[in-house]
């Protein structure tokens, strides 16, 4: 059998088995309600049936010392052929039959509940639930859904080079934000992509110890080759997308960040319309918004997410009727922003309007509490010209709480607000 | 540790000198540093949860990108 080392996202052993990472090649399984089998050694399953996940197949598993019995739930896990290469991969469900040999045995499933498979180093977790792998990785998908990074459709002429090298977050970003053209990534090396080509990055983004996929497309500005890999530097970025962490950056959800205007998808099928372009991370995708509005306003989401607006620099008033949480960076460099209205928010994360000196109005109408913020949230706005208006009665507890304090004489009651 | 400085205004700055989160204030909560009046006597404990900024993210930052990015390092063969 071919060895074909798997690399990127949640695992990270690296191609060419030069080291890397402590990753781990292990399938995302069920974290309870099923009893693990792992496939019998000498016995093969392919990735196709893994795929399929037929009612008829019969998965040979290695003799567990309990015999399950038809109506179990069982997690069967093992390393798949797909097509000489190796796919690791889990399934789980209900069986219908179970027989027992000497040295193997099998079973089949009536009905599944789901399953995951790492194919050509992208791993794909179909259905929903928390999971976790024997490498101490742990997932949550939110709904039936993979872990491939939104790319751009084909039609568009990227060429997909896998990144061998992984990207800290923020290093990530600022390449993005300021379309760094010096920037390098390293990928395997392909003799014939040269400058001016169309490239599409995909690779894997860490930060605080967790991993995620992300996908980045730009055409090449300059590549330098050695005997095996290669350095691409872009000249232009035209879209980057990476996928979503919960705000404690614990799990996945499943959602993607889109920072530019297109049409994407995934290769699990899954598909995403930005019509409007925009930052992401705003906790739909279809309320990512266009750099270039001026006046935005919603009253579902929930969440304003970290970098929603970003650089958004005609917009010139926002309003959120039911955003609790503004993220971090969610309205820096907003250039124009003179009116900021939210009705439910409790928190305000780091840098949140920095740079935001044509702010005038931040209105805050919820009284059920004062809402936290970061010390450095209001970084760069006009300290003569902001006025941060509160329900009234409770103007004087934002003028004594915590990092508000410093922006007392800033503080005025809800019922002065005129705009 | 918690570390302290007094600013204008009567106002003190709390803070981590580790680089961890710290909690309290009021609202009570996680913040990367805290600023309250004197008066309030406000205290805060260390949490173990680092502020994301790395020194390899801050040199990148503070340098425009010239240095402290990742994948640029082994670029010799």
């Amino acid at each position: 059998m071919k060895k074909r080392f798997i690399d990127f996202y949640l695992d990270s052993v690296t191609k060419g088995g030069s080291g890397g990472g402590g990753g781990t090649l292990h399938p995302y399984k069920p974290v309870s309600g099923y009893t693990g089998m792992p496939l019998a050694d000498g016995r093969t399953m392919t990735l196709s049936q893994v795929k399929n996940r037929g009612t008829g197949t019969f998965w040979y598993g290695a003799l567990p010392s309990v015999a399950p019995a038809v109506g179990d739930k069982i997690c069967f896990y093992g390393v798949a052929d797909d097509d000489g290469n190796e796919a690791p991969f889990a399934v789980w469900g209900t069986i219908s039959q179970y027989n027992a040999y000497s040295a193997y045995c099998y079973v089949k499933f009536s009905a599944y509940d789901g399953a995951s498979y790492i194919e050509d180093g992208v791993q794909t977790v179909l259905g929903g639930g928390s999971y976790e792998s024997d490498g101490g990785d742990a997932l949550t998908v939110n709904a039936v859904g993979s872990l491939y990074p939104i790319k751009p459709p084909a039609s568009l002429g990227y060429k997909e080079m896998p990144l061998t090298t992984g990207w800290g977050l923020t290093n990530l970003k600022n390449n993005w934000d300021s379309k760094n053209t010096n920037a390098q990534y390293k990928t395997d090396l392909d003799d014939t992509v040269a400058s001016g080509d169309k490239v599409l990055l995909i690779g894997k983004v860490t930060d605080s110890g967790k991993t995620w996929p992300f996908a980045m497309w730009g055409t090449v500005n300059t590549t330098v080759k050695y005997s095996s890999y290669m350095y691409v530097k872009l000249a232009t970025y035209d879209g980057l997308s990476i996928m979503k962490l919960d705000s404690t950056y614990d799990s996945m959800v499943g959602e993607t960040h889109i920072y530019e205007n297109g049409t994407y998808a995934a290769d699990s099928g899954n598909s995403i319309e930005v019509s409007v372009g925009g930052s992401g991370a705003v906790s739909k995708a279809s309320q990512i918004v266009d750099r270039s509005i001026t006046s935005y306003e919603d009253n579902d989401v929930t969440k304003v997410g970290s970098y929603a607006f970003f650089a958004c620099a005609s917009l010139a008033d926002v309003k959120f009727g039911s955003a609790t949480s503004i993220g971090s960076y969610a309205f820096r460099q907003c250039t124009s922003l003179v009116t900021a209205i939210f009705d439910a928010v409790t928190s305000i994360g780091e840098y949140a309007f920095q740079g935001d000196a044509a702010l005038e109005s931040l209105v805050i109408t919820q009284s059920t509490r004062v809402c936290t913020i970061a010390s450095n949230s209001l970084t760069g706005t006009a300290t003569a010209k902001l006025k941060i208006y509160v329900p009234d009665a409770l103007v004087s507890s934002y003028k004594s709480a915590t990092n508000w304090s410093s922006r007392a004489s800033q503080i005025y009651p809800l019922s002065d607000f005129t705009g | 540790m918690i570390k302290t400085e007094l600013l204008e205004g009567d106002l003190i700055r709390t803070y981590s000198d580790a680089g961890f989160y710290i909690h309290g204030g009021s609202p009570e909560g996680d913040y990367s540093e805290a600023i309250d009046p004197v008066s309030a006597q406000r205290t805060y404990t260390e949490t173990d949860i680092p502020i994301e900024l790395s020194d390899s993210d801050a040199l990148s930052i503070i340098t425009n990108g010239e240095y402290g990015k990742e994948g640029e390092a082994d670029a010799v063969e």
